[in-house]
């Protein structure tokens, strides 16, 4: 069996460095440096990869070019990333979502959901290689169950962070409790504003009641 | 979805007619009943209702997400320490009916051990009023929190290969999960969005306590249990391609 994990080693420290540079150090010829030698890092694991399975047999060929379709997701969310970020200001004129905020939106969520489909089957597909380190013959079938497996967990959690950020936005509330005091809308508090003569409130509470003694103990009157 | 039941119904079985189950459900029921006492209602005397309740809530979260990690330890990583796994899933039965019915099983006696506890909330009305509504919806948000810790409970028992190692992966990834609250505010964003996103306990059962529901919260907890179980599937298929 001829299929190596040397480049996806190299890829993921690839995107490492990018985050590194990215993310975590401030903006200066360091980061510029870890960023470009991450990209070239990606860029040259994935032609290790395809230059290497080019003499090989069918089934290692084939697993070789599924890495190497993941390889290039990943890539195309760099690519996507760049675009709306500091880089791609600088090469377009103006930041993406000045320009189009509403493609600068569909990027910010589509390049880590292209990222994460890209890396994690690599991560599995790759378990799965470790796992026939000695066999005779490569079994492409497994390799396949275990790409399907890392694909399948990648959208599922898009899946999760896209309905999660969809029940936030849109969120509905029911208040069941109680005890709770009333607080005054901002159209009264304008009206209560508005007047000219002083406000007398009258409140009518049961005794020993907790809404009362609530508001006796927060009331600034 | 018929051999998921079946799987529960003898899983379930074996919650009630060992010890084990009992042993759990009793130490649960003891905490729970000496935090109520010391800390719930407290020496303070002019506590409102609506505060004892809520504190109890609070508390009951805790021993609910324990009581999880403890109850879903064994499910497959007993299976997996007696050599029992092979017999399963070589059984005409689907991989994510196996993890449904296990996780079923133990949803069915967490909730039996929560709503036991119910006695507590009702001794309010001895010297106070009780919201039913604020007892209805923080008893929703035991039941999704104690599901979500569960199916997070039955990652690990899937991952582990002994129960002793299930539990310490459980607590681990519980606690992870409820400590990423406190990251998020020492990040910067879109991190601190995802932390907040992802804590398990901060953001989004407090509301559940004080009676308030919010579509968020729900969805957050059914959505942690969803991809808890789909992982946990996915590590049991894994012996496919491993």
């Amino acid at each position: 069996m001829a299929i190596r994990p040397w480049p996806s080693l190299v890829y993921a420290t690839g995107l490492l460095l990018i985050y590194v540079g990215e993310r975590l150090l401030a903006a200066g010829q360091a980061s510029a440096v870890l960023t470009v030698v991450g990209v070239a890092a990606v860029l040259g694991a994935a032609a290790w990869r395809g230059l290497g399975a080019r003499k090989t047999s069918a089934g290692v060929r084939s697993t070789a070019r599924m890495l190497l379709v993941l390889y290039g997701l990943g890539a195309l969310a760099l690519m996507l990333h760049f675009a709306s970020s500091d880089f791609g200001a600088r090469l377009f004129g103006r930041p993406l979502d000045l320009r189009m905020p509403r493609l600068a939106g569909a990027l910010a969520v589509l390049w880590p959901s292209l990222m994460l489909a890209g890396t994690l089957p690599v991560l599995l597909v790759e378990l799965s290689l470790a796992g026939m380190a000695h066999a005779p013959v490569l079994d492409s079938r497994r390799v396949r169950a275990a790409m399907l497996s890392g694909l399948g967990t990648a959208l599922a959690i898009v899946f999760c962070f896209s309905v999660a950020y969809v029940t936030a936005e849109r969120n509905l509330k029911v208040d069941l409790a109680y005890f709770r005091s009333a607080r005054a809308g901002t159209a009264t508090k304008k009206l209560v504003a508005a007047l000219d003569q002083p406000v007398q409130v009258y409140l009518f509470y049961p005794p020993a009641n907790d809404v009362a003694r609530n508001w006796l103990a927060t009331s600034p009157i | 979805m018929r051999a998921a039941l079946l799987i529960a119904r003898r899983e379930l079985g074996s919650y009630l007619r060992t010890m084990n189950g009992y042993i759990i459900a009793a130490a649960v029921l003891l905490v729970d009943g000496i935090l109520w006492n010391a800390f719930a209602l407290g020496a303070q005397q002019d506590k409102h209702s609506a505060e004892v309740l809520s504190d109890f809530f609070y508390f009951s979260s805790g021993t609910t997400m324990i009581a999880a990690v403890f109850l879903s330890m064994r499910l497959l990583a007993e299976e997996r320490q007696t050599g029992t796994l092979v017999l399963l899933t070589s059984s005409p039965v689907r991989d994510r009916e196996i993890i449904l019915g296990k996780f079923f099983s133990s949803l069915a006696f967490l909730a039996m051990i929560t709503l036991a506890t119910a006695f507590m909330p009702a001794l309010i009305m001895i010297n106070g009023k009780l919201s039913i509504g604020q007892v209805a919806a923080g008893y929703l948000g035991l039941l999704l929190l104690g599901s979500a810790a569960l199916a997070i409970g039955t990652l690990g028992s899937a991952l582990a290969r002994s129960q002793v190692l299930a539990a310490i992966l459980s607590g681990a990834m519980l606690v992870g999960l409820i400590v990423v609250w406190l990251l998020a505010g020492v990040s910067e964003r879109p991190l601190n969005d995802v932390f907040l996103a992802l804590a398990l306990w901060g953001r989004h059962f407090p509301p559940f306590q004080a009676g308030v529901i919010n579509l968020r919260d729900v969805a957050y907890y059914l959505l942690v249990t969803y991809f808890a179980l789909f992982a946990a599937t996915r590590v049991l298929e894994a012996r496919r391609w491993q």
